[in-house]
């Protein structure tokens, strides 16, 4: 028997002359974690396609336990025991949690009528398998991401699967349900499952995998054990570029002390957080961090008009001001960059120059028709400027990805010229190379005397990015951690 | 690139235009004299201007990502309170109290459409069960208002609708003044971007500082302003309002929206290609009556047709443009 349980070699997909994977070699060892690794775009998710069989290769060959595959139909690779769960995909979100456990099981035995005792009877032991305690009866929309990824776990294991494939499964997750997912992980393990794990975060990356493969642009660009593996080969191999140190803060120089705050809370209440005080100066760049529930979105919201505040004054640079509609907001000077850039941040089918310049339409009202021409010119001046990468701005935003929609949505914001900007979770699906190019212009807006507030629940890019945090609990605020103090393990400390 | 962005707007307008020549010259070929009398041409003018302005009105709601069932008897209500008030005020046809009650009548189509708005944006009702609502309330106001009869209008208030300046009956040239106001109202200023982008997405709107209440009440209140334009002059062509007037209009408005360009989930659509598809239309019926050998019986099945062949074809364009 050989040692690996995967292994592709020279698997080729090419879709209408782009070439989606080339030569990708993809070897996983039976029973270890293996992570899969690359930015946006770079092939993950076509080489899981293929070997999950709903899409084949057009050349090379998968050998799966043993047995060499041209190409592997769905049927086929769920016999053969490979299980893939999707971040959100894999369940009816309309059925009770009884009826996702089963329905597998259900359908493989070609009942024809539908049984709902011994379905009952399917869903206990499958959840059994992972030691799950789950309401039956509950309807799978109303639980959180984890419980349905664990739903989807536990299914794929009553189908004795050999091989699970996780597809980014900790986006949506909180850490103390990542460290609940980790557990079964190892669990899994040590019972002799092997795992392939997608991911682009890095720490988790160190925490759960044996070995790494990293892909970029369609194909294998390293390969071997993850403990070897430093962060700045990994940074290198993801994005093919080398970042000088970023840990440069040049924190007090930038930092107008001797000025009035550009915001101040005082006491600061509104629905999903209470009492929050703290203030921020130009120049500096504060987070507010805390786990999903926090109250940090709420918080961010509320200062942009979103939501209403029930209590507690916003002071703007000395005048205390009240916040009820986004108009209110971006008078005083305020911008915020929203926590989901998809369905808050951009209009997707839109083109760029007209997400960029949609808050300035009453600046570019010439008599009373739009001067499409100056709006068209200083969109193209923010493109060149914060380097958004594409071939023309009058393209749907739709068509860049993450990192350079993300960078769409500063421009616009920044194009109203703000005093105050606030960003939640500005690097949310961000590649690494747009990430590092994010905080580079965070700091130089900074330096330019703008205060900015990033919420956020990645810890690395608190400590890294910020000069002072706030720490947020259950809606209240519980205290800061700034200079020296701010590290990734107090951080850790201070959100549990 | 700047033309493709160009034509990509404008696709819907020109598709639409190349569709009315076609027509045109094959009902020429195929009816000859019949179909292209000027006679012919101001019966089509007259006809068309009501359910085109309904159209417009019927596109902006479908911009903002809504829909408004409640046009032709905002037209009907409006042209009801017209008739009335000049029954009251201006029996012999005075001038003066012929105006007041024109002022009146658009006022109500304003207010009609503001409540549309209101119930839509701040109540936050669907668009489609919003205006049935009103639909009904509409049309049984007129209902009560007229004791279930037709209401005649005095004589002398039909003579506007038969007025023609240099041939053209005045009722077409309102469609076109108006088909011009709104197209650049829509696709050249804020407020249109805004309308647009408001059914593009609404939250995204939101983060983007629109104030999407006002922006969907006045889309209504414009589009009721249109309604109650094409109530008086309904009013004024046929010399009576009924109820329940033109209500085949309702669905015909949709159609024409669709076949204009317009996307049903909200966010595209131009006037321009509005506006000419309500041609297309009024041609393609024209034709229909002008054949001997083609019985008007066909007309619904082939307007269906045309609907769906060419969401048809638009769907799969898309699909395709989805995949590049």
């Amino acid at each position: 028997m050989s040692e690996y349980i995967l292994d592709c070699k020279g698997v080729c997909k090419s879709f209408g002359g782009v070439h989606a994977l080339q030569n990708v070699d993809l070897r996983v060892k039976r029973g270890e974690v293996h992570c899969l690794a690359g930015e946006n775009g770079c092939g993950k998710s076509t080489i899981i396609k293929a070997i999950s069989g709903f899409q084949p290769q057009d050349s090379g060959t998968i050998e799966f336990d043993g047995k060499v595959y041209q190409s592997l139909s769905p049927s086929v690779s769920i016999d053969q025991g490979i299980q893939v769960i999707y971040q959100d995909m894999s369940v009816f979100p309309n059925l009770t949690v009884q009826e996702n456990l089963a329905i597998n099981t259900v359908i493989s035995n070609k009942q024809k009528i539908y049984n709902h005792r011994q379905q009952r009877e399917i869903a206990k032991k499958v959840m059994a398998t992972l030691g799950l305690d789950l309401d039956l009866d509950d309807l799978v929309e109303t639980l959180p991401v984890a419980s349905k990824q664990l739903i989807a776990i536990a299914r794929a294991l009553y189908a004795k699967a050999k091989f699970l494939i996780l597809d980014e499964p900790t986006t949506a997750l909180t850490r103390k349900e990542v460290e609940r997912l980790f557990e079964i992980i190892r669990d899994l393990k040590a019972k002799g499952l092997s795992i392939l794990f997608v991911s682009h975060k890095l720490d988790e990356m160190y925490e759960i995998s044996d070995s790494i493969t990293i892909m970029r642009s369609g194909q294998t660009v390293y390969t071997g054990p993850m403990a070897t593996l430093s962060e700045e080969d990994f940074t290198h191999y993801m994005t093919g570029r080398d970042f000088s140190d970023v840990d440069n803060k040049h924190a007090e120089e930038r930092i107008q002390r001797d000025t009035q705050p550009a915001i101040e809370l005082n006491n600061l209440s509104g629905s999903g957080f209470a009492g929050v005080s703290f203030k921020v100066q130009p120049g500096e760049i504060v987070g507010i961090t805390g786990q999903l529930g926090s109250g940090r979105s709420e918080l961010c919201n509320t200062l942009f008009g979103i939501e209403k505040a029930t209590g507690g004054t916003i002071t703007c640079s000395g005048k205390q001001v009240t916040i009820s509609s986004v108009e209110d907001a971006t008078r005083n000077g305020i911008a915020l960059v929203p926590e989901d850039r998809l369905t808050e941040g951009l209009f997707l089918p839109v083109s760029i120059m007209e997400n960029i310049t949609v808050v300035n339409f009453d600046k570019f009202t010439k008599g009373l028709t739009l001067d499409s021409p100056a709006q068209i010119a200083e969109s193209a001046d923010w493109v060149k400027e914060i380097h958004v990468k594409t071939d023309d701005h009058l393209l749907p935003v739709q068509t860049l990805s993450g990192g350079n929609q993300q960078k769409v949505v500063l421009a616009k914001w920044l194009s109203t010229k703000p005093k105050i900007l606030i960003l939640n979770g500005p690097t949310v699906g961000v590649d690494i190379g747009a990430k590092y190019d994010i905080y580079a212009l965070l700091r130089d807006l900074a330096k330019q005397g703008l205060a900015v507030l990033v919420a956020s629940d990645d810890l690395t890019e608190v400590s890294r990015l910020c000069d002072r945090t706030v720490v947020m609990r259950g809606g209240i605020m519980t205290g800061e951690i700034a200079d020296q103090e701010l590290t990734v393990e107090n951080l850790t400390k201070a959100i549990m | 690139m700047a033309t493709a962005k160009k034509l990509k707007i404008n696709s819907d307008f020109l598709r639409m235009l190349v569709i009315l020549v076609v027509i045109i010259i094959a009902a020429t070929i195929t009816s000859g004299s019949n179909f292209f009398s000027v006679i012919s041409f101001q019966t089509m003018a007259k006809q068309l201007t009501e359910y085109g302005l309904m159209s417009i009105a019927l596109s902006m709601a479908m911009i903002t990502g809504g829909i408004d069932l409640s046009t032709v008897y905002i037209a009907n209500l409006c042209g009801a309170i017209a008739s009335l008030t000049i029954s009251a005020i201006a029996p012999e046809g005075q001038i003066l109290g012929i105006i007041f009650a024109c002022i009146l009548a658009l006022a109500l189509g304003l207010c009609c459409g503001a409540l549309n708005g209101f119930l839509v944006s701040v109540v936050g009702v669907p668009p489609m069960l919003a205006t049935l609502g009103t639909y009904e309330l509409f049309s049984g106001i007129t209902i009560v208002l007229s004791n279930g009869q037709s209401i005649q209008v005095i004589p002398q208030f039909t003579v506007f609708a038969n007025v023609e300046i240099l041939g053209i009956p005045l009722p077409f040239i309102v469609f076109i003044l108006m088909a011009v106001i709104f197209s650049i109202l829509l696709g050249k200023t804020a407020f249109g971007r805004r309308m647009h982008l408001v059914g593009v997405n609404p939250k995204a709107s939101r983060f983007a500082g629109i104030n999407n209440e006002k922006t969907i009440i006045m889309a209504y209140m414009l589009g009721g302003l249109l309604c109650s334009i094409a109530g008086l002059i309904s009013l004024s062509r046929v010399s009576s309002v009924k109820a329940d007037f033109g209500s085949s209009y309702v669905m015909m408005t949709i159609l024409i929206a669709v076949l204009g360009g317009c996307n049903p989930a909200g966010g595209w659509g131009e006037i321009p290609g509005v506006a000419t598809a309500v041609l297309v239309l009024q041609a393609i019926s024209q034709w229909l009556t002008a054949v001997p050998w083609i019985n008007g019986y066909y007309r619904q099945a082939l307007y269906g047709i045309l609907l769906l062949g060419f969401m048809t074809y638009k769907f799969y364009r898309d699909k395709n443009m989805g995949r590049r």
